[in-house]
């Protein structure tokens, strides 16, 4: 750290505001500025995708389809002349609900598992610590699929598999956390004073524990939405009503080297935004994290 | 009257070298209003016996024995029941200030989650805490209490752990090695702060240290552990005058101001003690014959473990 930065680095210490050192860490890194400006434009683009997208996703003109780049569809049209930009925003849409839902249950059930496991201790964790060994040493793809063939296709089956792919890794993580802090000094302290367990499992040692979870939760949702899209690459996510990158690469693939737009711009898709939530969790790491230095990170 | 009184305590931790015996039929009890302090150098079960009486050994130790709190068994009974007397009845100033207060909670939030349990109401909080604050000679009390405890020196935070032990007013305070790592002028203001609790003469204090001149300045009482045993309690004045027991002499001599003769040896090891004296091997007079287990007995008005005595 330079000599002016560690100047204003006392600066902030002294202003005594709360939350200025994450602020401080983040104007330190010009890179993950931009990472979160992007990643905010994404989030609006998913909210607004109806009013963003200028034409019908599912109006057909067979007349003009396959079609390069125009001012009329910016990204081209696919294999039936649908508007190929209308069809990445809403598909966007589609991958953030399902993603962003998931990624709201599975960290809610995971920590809340993970946390009474660890805190809980003896049989009750040994029960839990080998229910998660079970999910995690299952292929999640492999579940998925079984699952899917089960359920049948659907955003909330979607939602509800993942859900059940995904949630042993956040209980996994917040366990392992609780364990290491559960024996720190202030958690005794905390029961000597004749605080509840509940109490201290929540307020000490909850917000002690969290920060990794958030972290995985942000790339994770990355990881989501690449694996909502290989469902759906492989016919096996989403009715093929509903617009979504990986049914759209899938569809595309027979006209592939005719018209390469109908797979790269789902691909370039599915790529920007994994990238952007998996430098966010990067980012978000660094930040809460004063050990690190802006050197070498975004 | 005795607020605690220890008997027979005897706690052990299964390891892989066998039974570790840490602490060994332990008889000594706590009166109402007095400091009793437990002397004793690391490893020698003092920290256990704290820990003990208030259910905080880790869950593979073996207890057994009696700890009567007011003339009620505390020792074997459930956690719930225990957890009752947490806090207002005994409570605990540990062992590491800055590892014993959450990192992520504002000070006086951690006083205040004390009240909440012994059911202050909420509207008093921040009144009851700034006036606990207060009379431990913090100068802003305010600010300390909207403190994060890193934003606090060492001092202020062993006086706010302190704090924390004393707000609900408990009737029995246990405090583990409250000066260990703190500088001089830390410490010297932790002992004010034990000689103004034993000039108030209301709380009942359960000191564990190897401070020994801490322990002479505020005890009445004053154990001294060896080995795990006690093999010497009596009125504090008199042990550290006229020890008794050869270890106690030892410890009394290796002190600053006594010449700072250093005792020769080690202590034996927990999980292999021998059948006779623990003490034999370092003992500058020792028995002949150390067949026998010395056991505590009573001479000039203390209890001592030496057959010699």
């Amino acid at each position: 750290m330079s000599e002016t930065g560690t100047v204003a680095r006392i600066k902030i210490w002294q202003s005594n505001v709360r939350g200025a050192d994450w602020y401080y860490r983040l104007r330190q890194r010009p890179g993950l500025q931009i990472v979160f400006v992007l990643l905010a434009v994404v989030l609006i683009a998913a909210v607004f995708a109806p009013v963003i997208s200028p034409q019908d996703p599912a109006a057909q003109d067979l007349y003009g389809k396959n079609q390069w780049m125009s001012a009329d569809h910016w990204f081209g049209t696919d294999y039936l002349g649908r508007d190929l930009f209308s069809r990445v925003v809403c598909g966007l849409q589609t991958s953030m609900a399902i993603a962003v839902t998931t990624i709201v249950i599975t960290f809610v059930i995971g920590t809340a598992i993970g946390s009474y496991a660890g805190y809980k201790g003896g049989w009750v964790d040994n029960v839990i610590a080998r229910v998660i060994d079970v999910f995690l040493a299952f292929p999640s793809i492999i579940l998925a699929l079984a699952l899917v063939t089960l359920l049948g296709s659907g955003i909330l089956n979607m939602i509800f598999m993942l859900s059940i792919v995904q949630w042993a890794s956040f209980a996994r993580l917040m366990r392992g956390q609780v364990l290491a802090e559960k024996n720190a000094e202030y958690v005794l302290s905390a029961r000597a004073a004749g605080l509840p367990g509940w109490w201290i499992l929540l307020k000490h040692l909850m917000p002690n524990c969290i920060m990794p979870v958030v972290v995985l939760a942000t790339m994770d949702l990355g990881h989501t939405i690449l694996t909502i899209s290989t469902l759906s690459f492989l016919g096996l996510g989403l009715p093929p009503s509903i617009p979504e990158w990986g049914s759209m690469i899938n569809a595309g693939l027979d006209s592939m080297r005719t018209a390469p737009l109908n797979v790269i711009v789902p691909g370039l898709a599915i790529t920007t935004v994994t990238l952007l939530f998996n430098l966010a969790g990067e980012g978000v790491r660094d930040i809460t994290d004063p050990g690190t230095d802006a050197e070498g990170s975004l | 009257m005795n607020i605690l009184e220890v008997s027979e305590l005897n706690v052990a931790f299964p390891t892989r070298r066998g039974l570790v015996r840490a602490s060994q039929n332990v008889n000594f009890s706590v009166k109402e209003g007095e400091i009793c302090v437990l002397i004793g150098e690391t490893g020698s079960g003092k920290s256990v016996i704290g820990q003990a009486v208030l259910h905080l050994l880790p869950q593979n130790a073996r207890v057994s024995g009696s700890v009567r709190y007011a003339g009620e068994e505390i020792l074997l009974i459930s956690e719930q029941k225990f957890s009752r007397l947490r806090g207002h009845e005994i409570s605990l100033i540990p062992q590491n200030p800055t590892g014993s207060l959450d990192p992520l909670m504002r000070c006086g939030q951690q006083v205040a989650e004390v009240l909440d349990v012994c059911g202050v109401p909420k509207e008093e909080h921040s009144s009851r805490t700034t006036s606990i604050l207060s009379a431990l000679s913090f100068s802003d009390p305010e600010l300390v209490a909207a403190s994060y405890p890193h934003e606090l020196s060492g001092g202020m935070r062993q006086r706010l752990t302190t704090g924390i032990a004393l707000a609900a007013s408990p009737r029995l305070l246990v405090a583990d090695e409250p000066t260990k790592g703190l500088d001089y002028a830390a410490r010297k203001r932790t002992i004010e702060m034990f000689l103004n609790l034993k000039r108030r003469g209301t709380d009942s204090v359960l000191m564990i240290t190897h401070d020994l001149e801490l322990a002479e300045m505020i005890a009445d009482q004053a154990g001294v552990l060896y080995s795990g045993e006690l093999v010497e309690f009596g009125p504090a004045a008199d042990v550290f005058s006229s020890p008794l027991h050869p270890y106690t002499k030892g410890l009394m001599a290796a002190l600053p101001k006594n010449g700072m003769t250093p005792m020769p040896g080690m202590c034996p090891g927990l999980a292999q003690l021998p059948d006779g004296c623990y003490f034999h091997d370092r003992c500058p007079t020792p028995c002949e014959e150390n067949h026998v287990h010395p056991l505590m007995h009573e001479v000039c008005g203390r209890q001592v473990r030496c057959s010699r005595c």
